[in-house]
């Protein structure tokens, strides 16, 4: 039960970060290296909030970010739309590292520690003989309410426009949908995804450094591909079965090796993309058009 | 005779010039390196790290370049050679007090780069059999795993990597004529590849995958070939960046580097050899000059806002970079275009 | 009578829920040029994406010079000698066009400099010796598809499929390609099937031509007999495409 807890926390964090990356490589076929830096923006919102209401940070948090992403897409990713999928692929490397090295002009390149919740709900909840943390339990409703809230909007008019351009951007076009509106949208709702993984993240760690977010995008890019790119539920899918191999490999491995966990994982990872090249739920990425 | 640059004669294999290019870029690195010696005595330990680069970032080129697939985890081969080369050339009486972990095999200075880069190359034979399977952008962020996994083995291997702190006491011996003798040979690796069956194919796919299948090409294969090739040489610049610093740590090779390099690449022309060469020594001028700056007014992180400001604007101006797909070559005089 | 060089039997293939192709049979003889036909949207593509390999069908086999290839991916298909052609020429743009002919030469040849002199030999066959220092993306779309269509000769294949050669050409560069096609049919041993939407080609071309509707075959025969099957009169007026003016 505390092992089925852990899985869903580390799941739930993969999930928010990994569907982030998915919505915007849906609509431009773009795997954006920045949205870890969107998180860590996010993160030093929070430690730059300091004493105001938490609420008050948190909403700062999303709509700072939320902005960060629009105004990323306008300034740097508009302009290579059209060039090739690596292209783009490396602005974003770009843009990623344009913000780290400008969080370490401005904070420097240790961390800062912050301070999201009150310690109230920091602690530990004890219900018959488990141990449930609060964060826990904030990282699984975050995370529920906020892809209830994601498919409640995919039934709206521009959710289904939205759908309509990850599935078949020129047909969509065709049909009338706008392009800088529709991807304008998706850097938006990835935007408040990645500020809510940082909320959760700071939580976690209590400490917002330049590279507070590059770990767990690179397991939420493993996640999209382990899923299988392109697709929305299979990046979640593809989140959740990452948190399993991570929290088992931890529980499983012997002392002596649990600092190559990650290492490990990668070699699960790897195993699974053997046997299915294309993810776990083939996405529309991986199919060939002729 | 005059070196011009030929454009807009994309990889012409049969183009009789074109065995120029090695020779050509060999004698401008000769010529940059000649200069900079006599005018700017200095800077001497800059220009050796910088034909580093170059081995790195040519041997990068040669699997960007061909196959479109852009690596974020060709650092890690370099640091395989890096760390390949400090085992096997640290003084056995400093091993045993500094490093009782260490594997005790010492090799002469040559021999041990060539060792960092074949132990690079069947790395990358290893973890390219899923690898190179996976879609080109699959692939791009495969690689990037490559390197944190790499990252976290020379971080936590503490017996025969050092752990955190690293490896210091390399024998330090990397001439200014050594590093452009290796300079000349990975460009010629590279050139040779690029020019055969396997790199055509590859160029092929990179073009057009459905095509090239159609045709009988075996991409993965082909890819698979490309990064062997790639990781040698660049695990033979880890090697000469061991001999060349005398110490390094994991995060020489990590986030920052990779970083630096991508750029040489992105900024010079990732489709070209020679924009491989003049990636690395513009953005070793501009990084130096940011240096500079940064020294002056404090401003720590002006040379990486710099540096990622001159790659954003590359990308967005000149997508292909300074080169595009031009080469230089030595032509007579009128021939040039 | 020759042995079948490509043959397929019961190729079936559904998507979610359209039976695309149904059941369909086909052969072509070494020699031979065989025409597919059939209005819009009636599985002419997806039947030459299952036999080359591009697609898998659902069941149905196909076999090339008499070995089940029905598993066998694409670029293994290609390199035992059956070879495609695409709508688009699909030629390799930064790549000059006899590069564009030494790629696909390579597989088989194995040798570089052998690669290189049937890529001068088939440049000289179609008149564009001219051409093959220019990169493909240079090309105007008539001339790629003629690069194209050499490219796949390139590679010697012994069953060669065409999708659509004449599409999108004028007048001009169709009857050239035509001629260009009718001498690779006379002068090497290929069987080759063609898709094509210009009746003209279709007709002046092939020796026997089948006929696809909602992915069945309503009728085979030549030419002459096609021309008068009453059940291909009716699929092409109900399907109100324009193309049926012989």
């Amino acid at each position: 039960m505390q092992y089925l807890i852990d899985v869903l926390s580390q799941g739930s964090l993969y999930a928010l970060c990994a569907l982030g990356i998915a919505l915007t490589f849906g609509v431009m076929r773009l795997i954006n290296f920045a949205h870890g830096e969107f998180m860590m923006v996010g993160g030093y919102v929070l430690v730059v909030a300091g004493d105001i209401p938490v609420w008050a940070a948190l909403l700062s948090s999303v709509i700072i970010v939320g902005f960060l992403a629009v105004a990323t897409e306008r300034i740097a990713f508009r302009p290579v739309r059209n060039a090739d999928p690596e292209t783009m692929l490396v602005t974003s490397f770009a843009v990623s590292f344009l913000l780290q090295s400008l969080a370490v002009l401005l904070f420097g390149s240790l961390g800062r520690s912050v301070r999201v919740f009150p310690p109230s709900i920091t602690g530990v909840m004890h219900i018959g003989g488990l141990n449930i943390r609060w964060l826990d339990i904030i990282t699984v409703a975050v995370t529920v309410t906020l892809l209830v809230s994601l498919m409640a909007f995919m039934k709206t008019r521009h959710g289904v426009e939205l759908r309509a351009a990850a599935e078949n951007f020129t047909v969509a076009r065709l049909l009338g949908v706008k392009a800088n509106q529709v991807i304008g949208t998706a850097f938006a709702i990835s935007g408040v995804f990645a500020a809510a993984t940082s909320i959760v993240l700071a939580a976690q760690r209590g400490l917002v450094e330049p590279t507070f977010g590059t770990t767990t995008m690179l397991f939420a890019f493993i996640a999209v591909i382990v899923g299988g790119m392109g697709s929305l539920p299979g990046a979640v899918l593809g989140a959740y079965a990452l948190g399993l191999i991570s929290v088992t490999s931890q529980a499983l491995l012997p002392l002596g090796l649990r600092q190559f966990r990650d290492a490990f994982i990668f070699l699960v990872v790897v195993l699974i993309l053997l046997l299915r090249p294309e993810g776990i739920l083939r996405g529309h990425a991986a199919r060939v058009r002729i | 005779m005059t070196a011009v640059i030929k454009r807009a004669r994309p990889s012409v294999a049969a183009d009789p010039a074109h065995w120029s290019t090695v020779p050509a870029l060999a004698l401008l690195l000769t010529l940059v390196c000649g200069v900079v010696t006599l005018a700017l005595p200095q800077y001497a330990a800059v220009t050796v790290l910088a034909l580093v680069g170059v081995v790195f970032v040519v041997g990068m080129q040669s699997f960007a370049g061909n196959s479109g697939i852009f690596s974020f985890g060709h650092v890690a081969f370099m640091a395989i050679g890096a760390y390949t080369t400090a085992i096997t050339t640290i003084p056995e009486a400093t091993k045993k007090i500094l490093f009782p972990g260490m594997p005790e095999i010492a090799l002469p200075a040559p021999l041990a780069l060539v060792a960092g880069g074949l132990l690079a190359a069947l790395v990358a034979a290893l973890v390219g059999i899923p690898l190179m399977r996976l879609n080109g952008l699959a692939a791009s962020l495969g690689t990037f795993a490559l390197l944190n996994i790499v990252y976290n083995l020379a971080n936590n291997l503490d017996a025969i990597t050092g752990g955190s702190t690293g490896v210091s006491s390399v024998a330090q011996g990397l001439s200014l004529t050594h590093a452009l003798a290796w300079s000349a040979v990975a460009l010629l690796i590279v050139w040779t590849y690029q020019q055969s069956g396997h790199g055509l194919a590859l160029r092929a796919a990179r073009e057009d995958d459905v095509a090239a299948q159609s045709l009988g090409v075996a991409i993965a294969r082909e890819r698979h070939i490309s990064f062997v090739v790639s990781a040698f040489v660049c695990g033979l610049s880890g090697g000469m960046y061991a001999q060349a610093s005398g110490s390094f740590s994991p995060s020489s090779f990590f986030l920052v580097a990779t970083f630096g390099f991508v750029t040489m690449l992105v900024v010079g022309g990732r489709l070209s050899l020679t924009g491989a060469v003049l990636g690395v020594l513009s953005i070793t001028l501009l990084r130096e000059g940011l240096k500079v700056v940064e020294q002056a007014t404090q401003y720590t992180g002006a040379v990486e806002i710099g540096m990622s400001a001159a790659m954003l604007l590359t990308l967005l101006l000149r997508p292909l970079g300074l080169m595009g797909t031009a080469e230089l070559v030595f032509a007579r005089r009128g021939e040039s275009r | 009578m020759t042995e079948d060089i490509l043959s397929a039997t019961g190729l079936v293939r559904r998507f979610a829920g359209v039976t695309a192709v149904d059941d369909v049979d086909l052969s072509v003889r070494t020699g031979e040029i065989l025409g597919l036909i059939g209005p819009n949207g009636a599985g002419k593509t997806t039947l030459v994406n299952l036999v080359t390999g591009f697609d898998r069908p659902d069941t149905g086999r196909v076999f090339l010079d008499g070995h089940d290839i029905t598993r066998l991916s694409a670029a293994q298909r290609s390199r035992r000698g059956l070879v495609r052609t695409f709508q688009g020429a699909r030629i390799f743009g930064r790549l000059t066009v006899r590069e564009n002919l030494v790629v696909s030469a390579l597989p088989r040849l194995g040798s570089r400099r052998r690669a290189e002199s049937r890529a001068d030999e088939l440049l000289e066959y179609g008149e564009v010796t001219a051409l093959r220092m220019t990169p493909g993306e240079r090309l105007s779309a008539g001339t790629q598809r003629i690069v194209g269509l050499l490219r796949a000769v390139a590679a010697q294949p012994s069953a060669l499929l065409i999708d659509e050669p004449a599409a999108g050409l004028n007048e001009v560069e169709s009857d050239q390609l035509s001629r260009l096609l009718s001498a690779i049919s006379e002068n090497m041993e290929i069987g080759m099937m063609i898709i094509e939407h210009d009746m003209k080609v279709i007709m002046s071309l092939c020796h026997r031509v089948q006929v696809l509707n909602h992915g069945r075959t309503i009728a085979v025969g030549s030419p002459d007999e096609i021309r008068r099957d009453p059940a291909v009169l009716t699929a092409y007026l109900g399907s109100s495409s324009g193309n049926a003016h012989a």
